[in-house]
């Protein structure tokens, strides 16, 4: 099949924003799909799918403005990552390095533990 | 290519099983965004419907009669059977310093050359992986060559 570029290989900034958006979209597949095992509302719904497409917009976008920026998220400069959803967020144990696991901010302990971290 | 002479799996079958439902499970889990309600990657209909057939390919696969499924070293994952490639228009790739996993791409999401990969990135794609001399280690999945239209893509897309 013809190419339909001239690039044979992807540049490792690039390369690293689509390892993050497939990351960040497979692990918010749960709150997008038909059976809405989260409950989600309408608003929330709508909220979720406009993270995800502007992850893979993103991955996708021109990276020219691009720099590295080491004390930015993912260390890159000239990109607006994805506000996560008003009322969620990811949270993480660095000890032991577990994966990062997405909850409601309303759920119990959530506000006792960022408090202790801030 | 002609076929070569297929070789009975001699291994335990639930050994055979697990790894090919393994393998296909995986492949379901990282193309389940390509065929999600709300379309993040926007892909057109065209593109959906490939997918559809990319990821049925891998469970015909992993149901189907595995008799004849061997080793080989010619192949991604190690198994002696033509694995689906990525529809058209799309690629798997592994940059394989730190071993980073694999991403799924749209040839247009390539952005730079590298003199050390064939100049079509299509060519990565063929995978010539059914072999029936037993254990046989090698790259020739790296290929030069035509697209194979392993599961009745529609070539037109997007």
């Amino acid at each position: 099949m013809a190419a339909s570029t001239d690039k044979n290989f992807m540049s490792d900034i690039r390369y690293k924003l689509m390892l993050r958006a497939q990351a960040e979209i497979q692990m918010t597949q749960a709150l997008v799909d038909p059976d809405n095992p989260w409950n989600l509302t309408s608003a929330e719904l709508a909220a979720w799918k406009t993270y995800r497409k502007a992850w893979a917009d993103l991955a996708q976008s021109d990276l020219s403005t691009v720099s590295i920026v080491v004390q930015n998220d993912m260390m890159l400069g000239g990109i607006d990552i994805p506000d996560i959803p008003e009322g969620w967020d990811f949270v993480v144990r660095t000890e032991d390095d577990l994966p990062p696991v997405l909850l409601r901010k309303s759920v119990d302990g959530y506000e006792i533990a960022a408090a202790e971290d801030a | 290519m002609a076929d070569p002479a297929k070789i009975e799996w001699k291994f335990d079958p639930s050994f055979r099983n697990r790894l090919l439902f393994t393998i296909a499970q995986n492949e379901l889990f990282v193309t389940r965004a390509f065929v999600a309600e709300d379309n993040p990657w926007s892909c057109t209909a065209k593109e959906v419907a490939n997918w559809k057939k990319y990821r049925k390919a891998w469970m015909d696969i992993s149901t189907g009669d595995k008799k004849y499924i061997s080793w080989t070293g010619s192949s991604v994952n190690l198994i002696g059977v033509q694995e689906p490639n990525p529809p058209p228009g799309w690629l798997s790739i592994m940059k394989q310093v730190g071993e980073v996993p694999a991403v799924r791409c749209r040839v247009t999401d390539l952005d730079i050359v590298d003199p050390t990969l064939p100049a079509d990135p299509s060519a990565q794609s063929p995978k010539i992986s059914v072999e029936g001399e037993g254990w046989r280690v090698s790259s020739d999945f790296v290929v030069e060559g035509d697209y194979v239209n392993t599961c009745d893509y529609d070539m037109t897309a997007p």
